[in-house]
């Protein structure tokens, strides 16, 4: 793996934060979400504070725990996302 | 294929491959608002030039046909101020924008290759083979390094890009040979790699999660 495909956009990650959560049925918890997109503690606080703000997600509390929702909006950002990088690929961009 | 429909036809396959080109534009600045991706921005400029050059060298073109149409007596068109003007246009926006398409492709576009450019340009001479041989190689890069992609199985759609400028590059050379059925059948092969462009546009907005 190169260094180029090392690195992860700030759009890449939210992608993958959000896609993992529709993994999971459209919700997930912060341990599950860490994981799957690869992330440290830190950098998964601040990126969910922006998802939440930006209306791609919602926090909601169940049995006492904290988990994050994917909104509508957060579903058309994963389709959009998958089209623009469809659109990449097609000129032999590797992203 | 008489004169006058020649002239509409031609006309016509410059806007069709203006719009798409535009089209293409239209959708390389989504991606770079989705993606954030600064090649994204190159492959925009290069297509929203390319549309543009197109526009006008399709104005001169309907500028020419309704001449013609309305029964002027119109000397070669290479000898119209007008029709040189148009081509030079076309050349030297077809010519920036298939550089900065191939080099939106690249990981990094690198300074040397960059710089490789400008000492390519040659004299400028209409339908000549330097002219038109110049951006058919180009075209013919970008082209292979879809086919690539393709290939490499990275994307099915890359097949549909290699195609289309293939096509394009075809078309260059075709206008280099001249002849009334050579410009015919390189305005048709031209329409068609624009089309391979636009179906490619039509697939990726069919893209589901």
């Amino acid at each position: 793996m190169t260094a180029r495909q090392r690195y992860r956009s700030k759009m890449r990650i939210c992608y993958d934060m959000l896609r993992v959560i529709q993994e999971e049925g459209g919700e997930a918890g912060p341990t599950r979400i860490l994981y799957g997109a690869n992330l440290s503690y830190e950098r998964l606080k601040r990126y969910l504070a922006e998802l939440i703000e930006k209306g791609l997600i919602e926090e909601v509390e169940r049995d006492g725990k904290r988990i994050y929702r994917l909104t509508d909006s957060g579903r058309m950002f994963i389709i959009h996302f998958r089209k623009m990088t469809e659109f990449a690929k097609a000129f032999g961009m590797i992203l | 294929m008489g004169l006058h429909a020649f002239f509409v036809f031609d006309a016509f396959t410059e806007f069709f491959s203006a719009l798409t080109a535009l089209f293409v534009a239209y959708y390389s600045l989504k991606a770079y608002k989705i993606l954030d991706d600064s090649r994204m921005i190159s492959l925009n400029l290069g297509f929203s030039v390319l549309g543009v050059g197109m526009l006008i060298h399709g104005a001169v073109k309907v500028r020419i046909a309704l001449a013609v149409l309305s029964g002027v007596a119109v000397p070669p068109a290479r000898r119209l101020p007008l029709v040189r003007l148009g081509y030079t246009i076309a050349f030297a926006t077809e010519l920036a924008a298939y550089a900065l398409i191939f080099l939106s492709t690249m990981r990094r576009p690198p300074s040397t290759e960059a710089a490789l450019v400008p000492p390519l340009v040659t004299p400028l001479i209409e339908y000549d083979f330097r002219s038109e041989g110049l951006l058919a190689a180009l075209a013919l890069l970008i082209a292979i390094k879809a086919g690539i992609s393709y290939a490499q199985g990275d994307s099915r759609l890359a097949g549909l890009v290699s195609l289309g400028f293939a096509l394009l590059a075809a078309a260059h050379l075709l206008l280099v040979f001249g002849g009334p059925l050579k410009l015919v059948a390189a305005d048709v092969t031209r329409l068609l790699g624009f089309a391979c462009l636009l179906w490619m546009v039509i697939r990726v907005s069919r893209v589901r999660a």
